[in-house]
């Protein structure tokens, strides 16, 4: 190869902007580096094809056959597992398990102000740690 | 140095000081590569038996645990973080499979332990279970067992690098450090792997055409 890094650079470029949701056309990549056209010209169209299926949104990144968990699900559990103890548990029974914030709180021995404060905290915070990625 | 990087060692080391907000912020922004590297290196033989998330939450886990030791002298953030979920990974499939893999080829093993065949099947599922276009299912069941044949004639090193770039989203500077090469040396091998690839997904019926969406 005439000048890989570059050339890695490049490939590793394109890829990103297939991931992004950009059509990026090989011919222009090819016409700005005419020393690089013809690896240009006979590798991106591979990178295009094993890429093919980040394009369908990288919200959707896990691929069919693999056993993965979802990536609103994976945001979910990261952003439950680092809320403080008692706004989790809080959470949890009351999304997870159902339970209603006047059960919640008997069986915590909390008032129920003190349920509904946890929940409207641990909320919030959920929804800020699971939002700044929802959106790419 | 960009004020997103700023921020994200900041709110890493808060979380080293103990802050489990901060800690999920740092996760949050690591999730999506978090989550395809379980994806990936999950053996498919636990495929039904144990669930995804349930591991994911035992690796954000035992990362928070072992947060404290964790310098970034020593590593990049993300590349620690996947020496955490390898190790974890090979926990569950020790626990899970144990006794069945005591062969020859455990030394072959990539990353978690998984089977070392599972590179060329992963990227089976890479290349052709997003081919929409595929009209039939015979055929594309056909052309999978094809794929997987001529993958396996690849070098194992250069399916890895392919794993390492498109399925884990590693960055070049990444991959190099995990196979433990120069930047320069890995980049190479990969551009090799890519040319491979290449010119056996030109030689299935259709070529590489076949495959496009």
């Amino acid at each position: 190869m005439t000048d890989s890094p570059l050339l890695d650079e490049l490939a590793h470029e394109f890829v990103e902007r297939l991931r992004r949701g950009e059509q990026p056309p090989i011919e222009a990549y090819s016409a700005c580096h005419p020393a690089l056209a013809d690896e240009i010209n006979e590798l991106f169209p591979v990178l295009r094809v094993i890429e093919q299926h980040a394009q369908t949104g990288p919200g959707a990144t896990s691929p069919p056959m693999a056993p993965g968990p979802s990536d609103r699900s994976i945001r979910l559990a990261v952003a439950i597992n680092a809320l403080p103890e008692d706004e989790r548990q809080v959470v949890k029974l009351f999304h997870l398990q159902g339970e209603s914030a006047a059960s919640i709180a008997e069986a915590l021995g909390r008032r129920p102000s003190e349920v509904a404060g946890l929940l409207r905290r641990g909320l919030k915070q959920l929804r800020e740690h699971t939002s700044d990625e929802a959106v790419g | 140095m960009n004020s997103d990087v700023v921020t994200s060692e900041r709110l890493l080391e808060q979380a080293i000081r103990g802050d489990r907000s901060s800690w999920g912020a740092v996760l949050a922004a690591h999730a999506s590569r978090l989550n395809r590297l379980v994806a990936a290196r999950l053996d498919r033989r636990l495929q039904g038996r144990i669930d995804a998330d349930d591991v994911l939450q035992e690796i954000c886990l035992e990362a928070w645990r072992s947060l404290p030791n964790y310098t970034s002298q020593s590593q990049p953030f993300y590349l620690w973080l996947r020496g955490v979920a390898g190790n974890k990974l090979l926990e569950v499939h020790r626990r899970h499979l144990g006794t069945q893999k005591r062969d020859a080829r455990r030394e072959q093993q990539g990353l978690g332990g998984a089977s070392p065949d599972s590179t060329s099947v992963l990227l089976v599922s890479l290349i052709l279970d997003s081919a929409t276009s595929a009209s039939a299912v015979a055929r594309r069941e056909e052309l999978k067992s094809r794929l997987h044949e001529s993958l396996e004639q690849m070098d194992a090193l250069d399916r890895e690098v392919l794993v390492l770039r498109h399925f884990e989203q590693l960055t070049p500077a990444e991959t190099a450090a995990v196979l433990g090469i120069k930047e320069k040396a890995a980049g190479m091998r990969y551009l090799r792997a890519v040319k491979r690839l290449g010119s056996i997904l030109n030689q299935l019926p259709g070529g590489l055409e076949a495959l496009r969406p």
